[in-house]
């Protein structure tokens, strides 16, 4: 389980989070929605420890998470806005690097790195990860952050990039991991994509959560102002879409 | 681990960044006296600031398991082979054009160990100190540099002493294990990495 609570973040002048309150389940699929320069990466940040809240607290199974916390780190695994990678390796190499980083087994790792290489069709990329697409590289970090089966995972945008047939064979990994018990907690712009996968999606709106809802519960609130009921997609929009009086169309085109 | 980043290091040149251990080397053995640790003081931040002289991203160690004492003995065991690899280089060169003599050589040798040996346990230290939280760029830079500067001027001036004496070359050998053990003992009492408490406050 992971526990968000009241978490307050400000850059310089600028209050990004003001009191972020979200529960994860076990085996629950949580998606994070926003507009861009929410706070969703903030959030993420801050869930990792990679970045330390104003005030605010995480617990991660009942444990309270400090930046000095240690022993939580190998339950967790982590996708970043920016993939992270070893420029000069090859993905093997990288996996099987991450994988010693987790004190992985040397007999385990090397199967695991070529499943995993298979999985994600990585198994024939022999050049340099600085040389792979942008789907490519994003593929890489979400096989890093399965090599060492942890138990909690937080994904920021881990779709970026990636073709339509990785993204379903990862989404069916992602459903079978939360049916084991792994809890996912995962921002994506991508609303088609993750409507099918998530068991809640959460609205992170001027630094506070708006909504936490199932989809089901989404349904039944989608509604226009006159109760014209709306699909879910439409809806989430309106509520994002601060500057509602903007044009659509451009005048020169 | 050591081989991949080692791979790493080659393919993005870094050991390069290290040939001023090959001239230091030829021109300790030209000027037959043991001034090769010198080089290290060209190069304070490959040691004080090790986490980020890696080339691992500083985010991929915060978010894995690996123990500190693992990733600095990583990133020491790479330092040593590379410069003991130009070092050796030049001595070898040397050897052929100046016709040292091999005792001399391998005192310089044992000495110039001996100073990455402490460079390396002021290094690990220093990149897990409270020193890091110093508000000023400028300030932290100046503290790190000196303290790191400090402690192998210390030993430089040492080892210039003991190249007076005739047991010399005992000397230095009995010596060598001594800075190994101490080390080795500082790299396992390192528990946490202090480092991400800076970048962690300053990740903004």
């Amino acid at each position: 389980m992971i526990s968000i609570s009241n978490i307050h973040k400000a850059y310089k002048s600028t209050q990004v989070l003001k009191g972020v309150d979200l529960g994860i389940n076990s085996g629950c699929i949580q998606a994070i929605l926003g507009a861009n320069g929410a706070g969703k990466s903030t959030l993420i940040k801050i869930a990792a420890c990679i970045l330390e809240a104003d005030s605010g607290e995480l617990f991660i199974d009942n444990e309270k998470i400090t930046i000095d916390s240690y022993s939580y780190r190998e339950k967790m695994g982590y996708v970043f806005e920016q993939p992270m990678y070893i420029d000069k390796l090859t993905p093997y190499e990288y996996l099987y690097f991450v994988g010693k980083m987790y004190g992985i087994e040397k007999q385990t790792i090397g199967n695991r790195v070529n499943e995993l290489l298979v999985f994600f069709g990585l198994h024939e990329s022999d050049c340099y990860i600085e040389r792979l697409s942008k789907g490519m590289k994003s593929k890489v970090s979400l096989a890093a952050a399965l090599i060492h089966n942890p138990k909690h995972l937080i994904l920021d945008e881990p779709f970026d990039g990636v073709d339509f047939l990785s993204v379903q064979k990862t989404t069916r990994l992602l459903r079978s991991l939360a049916e084991k018990g792994c809890t996912i907690l995962i921002t994506s712009h991508q609303y088609d994509v993750i409507a099918d996968l998530c068991d809640r999606f959460a609205l992170l709106k001027d630094g506070k959560i708006l909504f936490n809802q199932t989809l089901s519960d989404l349904e039944t609130a989608a509604k226009e102002p006159n109760g014209n009921p709306i699909s879910v997609k439409q809806y989430i929009e309106t509520l994002m879409d601060d500057n509602t009086s903007s044009p659509n169309e451009l005048s020169w085109v | 681990m050591l081989l991949i980043l080692l791979k790493h290091q080659i393919r993005s040149v870094f050991f390069m960044t290290l040939v001023t251990a090959f001239f230091a080397s030829l021109a300790e053995s030209y000027l037959t006296i043991a001034i090769a640790p010198l080089v290290l003081m060209l190069h304070p931040k490959l040691f004080y600031n090790a986490y980020s002289s890696m080339l691992i991203s500083i985010i991929q160690i915060r978010i894995s398991n690996i123990k500190p004492s693992k990733i600095l003995a990583l990133h020491n065991l790479s330092l040593l082979i590379w410069f003991t690899f130009w070092y050796l280089l030049g001595k070898l060169l040397a050897l052929f054009v100046l016709h040292t003599s091999l005792s001399t050589e391998l005192f310089h040798y044992l000495a110039f160990t001996c100073c990455l040996l402490l460079s390396f346990t002021a290094g690990n230290h220093l990149s897990n100190s409270d020193l890091f939280t110093y508000k000023f760029p400028f300030v932290r830079l100046l503290t790190l540099t000196l303290a790191f500067t400090f402690c192998l001027t210390f030993l430089l001036s040492i080892i210039l002493i003991i190249s007076a004496y005739h047991h010399k070359l005992l000397t230095i050998t009995l010596l060598l294990p001594v800075f190994f053990g101490i080390w080795y003992s500082g790299l396992r009492r390192l528990k946490e990495i202090t480092y991400f408490k800076f970048l962690v406050r300053n990740n903004d």
